[in-house]
């Protein structure tokens, strides 16, 4: 399993011309513990949810989590309140299933559910689908959870219009799309929507390869951003 | 002889249904009564199954003789005092246990105590049913002509379990007191409980919570002179008997022993929380059904953030599984099946060691939802002869979607010995906007041709 940043060269030969100090964090690195990540997705397309860019996260959250004495990773929650996740398509994407626990909690219960593993210190990550508007009470438990455990929360939202759409206290939001793929890649487009520090807007692409399960990270560039797309975010 | 044949036999006669856990409680029960006679008393079994029920109540008797003035009057008394019972008994005592059980099974003779030294001579002179046998075996041996246990003993040893197997050897030597056979040994728990009564209802959650924070400390109190720990926790709440309302009754399992109150007391408040308190509850009570020992934690240098992590997890799941129900926390174990919804099974087994070796194996592609039932879904196909065609359009819940890539089949048999007849071609297709979907394809086919094909969506990448 690898993560490649395509335009890495580029960019290093960009920051070298320029004396860039900032440089733009990729998907993997935004993903830090301790922190509330948000993807969102758009309940217009069906409700075709962002889950494997939620595994990627989640994924990338428990592998920045290695434990430096004992070197074993830590767990990963999975709250599925529909109960339609299914196990063996994680464990291709390298999720051993001892590290898996899963969560089928009624939808009353998935913020509790979420807060009460975030807070457990042997959680890496929580992946947890929140399809009601959460209240600012239930925004603000999830980040200290999140802080408390040092886990990190990936949160699967709704990209809903109004006043609701501005409750969050996510360190990153993303705006998933799916993407037209090839034959035995599949897609999808991450726009960065909120962050400290980095340039909203930002688009990403991630590839997930079929035949061998590699998924790829590619940095799109400006030219192609889908701004229509960030409007309808913000 | 049936029940039907026994009341053509006899009109009036009078049948009770067999009811073996009842006469297992009430077995256990009479040996712990018996407790009084001597600390050690046990079940038996009159076979080798020991899944079987057990018949047998063993006591020994060794050293507690001289409080009761002498074996005879301690036999006496124990004849006595279950003959005012009225039970029925056979008894014996002997200095083995096989002896014990064939002297009480041979029954007739006044059998009261046997000296080491007689009881070669007696055991002779016994049938082989009492070496206690299994049906094949007796059978053997009376076809042999061995019919006391004498005739068998003078064969030669090393020729028996070539010619009965080696339960017959085994048998003799418990009989005789060679091989010692172990006790297990009936232990008299009296149930851990406590319960607080008040004459008017109690309606507020936090006074709840303060009514089991002091019940728990009586408990736990009693927990620590056994040194267990709780299994499982049974609240039970008794609503003002004028309402007519019902018991309730809570449940909580731990995954390992605990008598931290701190825990136990955030599982009650977990579990409480639910409670409908409205018209309030007058008894409160607080079993402990189910406890065992606590093992002494050894503190471990290095890897102390380990096991303090995994204890944290312990906790957490347990907390999980008193609100959210026990099939709602599970863990997957891939299971070695190829139909896609048979292909995991969730477990609620904590331990670490239930990762197989499927774990291990490439699995194909496989969508992370899958719907629990394929739904029936119209596509349009490439024309084909035999109804093979790769899909080009389907329709779901009123969209079209026209699939621009179909990467497939991918073919699974049904699992014909488990009544799936039905071949699948399973097909990864992707629509103009980039969903993909996990659709199948059933062909119905009589000799060579295919009559109809039938489509399905099974799940998504999502």
């Amino acid at each position: 399993m690898r993560w490649v940043t395509a335009n890495h060269k580029k960019l290093l030969i960009h920051e070298k011309a320029f004396e860039l100090t900032h440089q733009p964090a990729g998907f993997e690195e935004s993903i830090t513990s301790g922190a509330v990540h948000e993807l969102l997705f758009q309940p217009t397309q069906g409700d075709i949810l962002p889950l494997f860019p939620a595994l990627a996260a989640a994924r990338a959250a428990v592998r920045n989590s290695v434990d430096a004495v004992s070197q074993s990773p830590r767990r990963l929650a999975w709250v599925d309140s529909t109960g339609t996740f299914y196990p063996p398509a994680a464990m291709g994407c390298a999720i051993s299933p001892e590290r898996l626990c899963i969560l089928r909690p009624k939808p009353a219960d998935v913020v509790w559910a979420t807060i009460e593993s975030l807070r457990c210190r042997s959680i890496g990550a929580v992946v947890a689908l929140m399809m009601q508007p959460l209240t600012r009470v239930q925004v603000r438990r999830l980040q200290l959870a999140a802080e408390m455990g040092g886990g990190a929360a990936v949160l699967i939202r709704p990209n809903l219009a109004g006043a609701a759409a501005h409750i969050y206290a996510a360190a990153t939001r993303w705006l998933v799309t799916p993407a037209p793929g090839e034959r035995t890649i599949q897609r999808w487009q991450l726009q960065l929507v909120h962050g400290h520090g980095r340039q909203i807007g930002q688009s990403f692409i991630l590839e997930k390869n079929r035949a061998s399960g590699q998924t790829h990270f590619v940095h799109l560039p400006a030219s192609l951003v889908d701004h229509p797309a960030i409007q309808a975010a913000s | 002889m049936s029940a039907a044949e026994a009341r053509a036999l006899c009109a009036n006669l009078h049948c009770i249904d067999e009811d073996s856990a009842g006469d297992q409680r009430a077995l256990d029960a009479l040996g712990r009564w018996l407790i009084r006679f001597t600390p050690v008393v046990a079940r038996g079994w009159d076979d080798n199954n020991t899944d079987s029920m057990p018949s047998v109540l063993f006591l020994d008797l060794t050293g507690s003789e001289r409080l009761f003035g002498g074996i005879d009057r301690l036999i006496d008394r124990v004849k006595l005092s279950l003959a005012r019972f009225g039970i029925l008994t056979q008894m014996a005592v002997a200095p083995t246990l096989g002896a014990a059980w064939a002297l009480a099974f041979t029954g007739g003779v006044p059998l009261a105590i046997i000296d080491s030294a007689l009881l070669s001579a007696t055991l002779e002179k016994l049938p082989v049913e009492s070496l206690r046998l299994d049906d094949e075996i007796l059978r053997n041996l009376h076809h042999l002509g061995l019919h006391r246990v004498g005739d068998v003993l003078t064969l030669p040893r090393e020729q028996l379990p070539a010619r009965f197997g080696p339960s017959l050897l085994k048998r003799i030597d418990q009989l005789t007191g060679v091989l010692i056979e172990p006790l297990s040994k009936l232990v008299n728990d009296p149930p851990i409980t406590a319960k607080m009564e008040f004459d008017a209802p109690i309606e507020s959650l936090e006074d709840i919570w303060l009514i089991f924070e002091k019940l728990l400390s009586s408990v736990v109190a009693e927990l620590t002179c056994q040194n267990h720990g709780v299994r499982q926790l049974r609240l039970i709440f008794k609503p003002d008997r004028g309402w007519g309302l019902p018991t309730i009754t809570r449940t909580i399992a731990l995954s390992r022993p605990h008598r931290d109150r701190a825990t136990l007391l955030n599982l009650i408040r977990c579990e409480t929380e639910r409670v409908d308190c409205e018209h309030g509850f007058v008894r409160f009570q607080l079993d402990v059904p189910l406890h065992e020992s606590i093992a002494e934690v050894q503190t471990q240098l290095f890897e102390q953030r380990a096991v303090e992590e995994e204890i944290e997890l312990d906790r957490l799941l347990q907390r999980l599984r008193a609100r959210l129900g026990e099939t709602a926390v599970i863990r997957p174990q891939l299971i070695e099946a190829y139909l896609p919804e048979r292909a995991w099974r969730g477990t609620q087994d904590d331990s670490q060691d239930n990762a197989t070796a499927v774990a291990n194996a490439i699995l194909p592609p496989r969508p992370l939802t899958l719907f629990p039932m394929p739904i029936e879904i119209r596509v349009v196909c490439e024309p084909s002869d035999d109804r093979t065609g790769d899909p080009r359009q389907f329709t779901w819940m009123g969209n079209v979607h026209r699939l621009m890539h179909a990467v497939g089949p991918e073919r699974i048999a049904g699992e014909w010995w488990r009544g799936h007849h039905h071949t699948r071609d399973y097909y990864d297709a992707e629509d103009e906007a980039g969903r993909r979907f996990w659709l199948f394809r059933v062909l119905h086919t009589r000799g060579d041709h295919t009559i109809s094909a039938r489509w399905f969506l099974h799940g998504r990448f999502d």
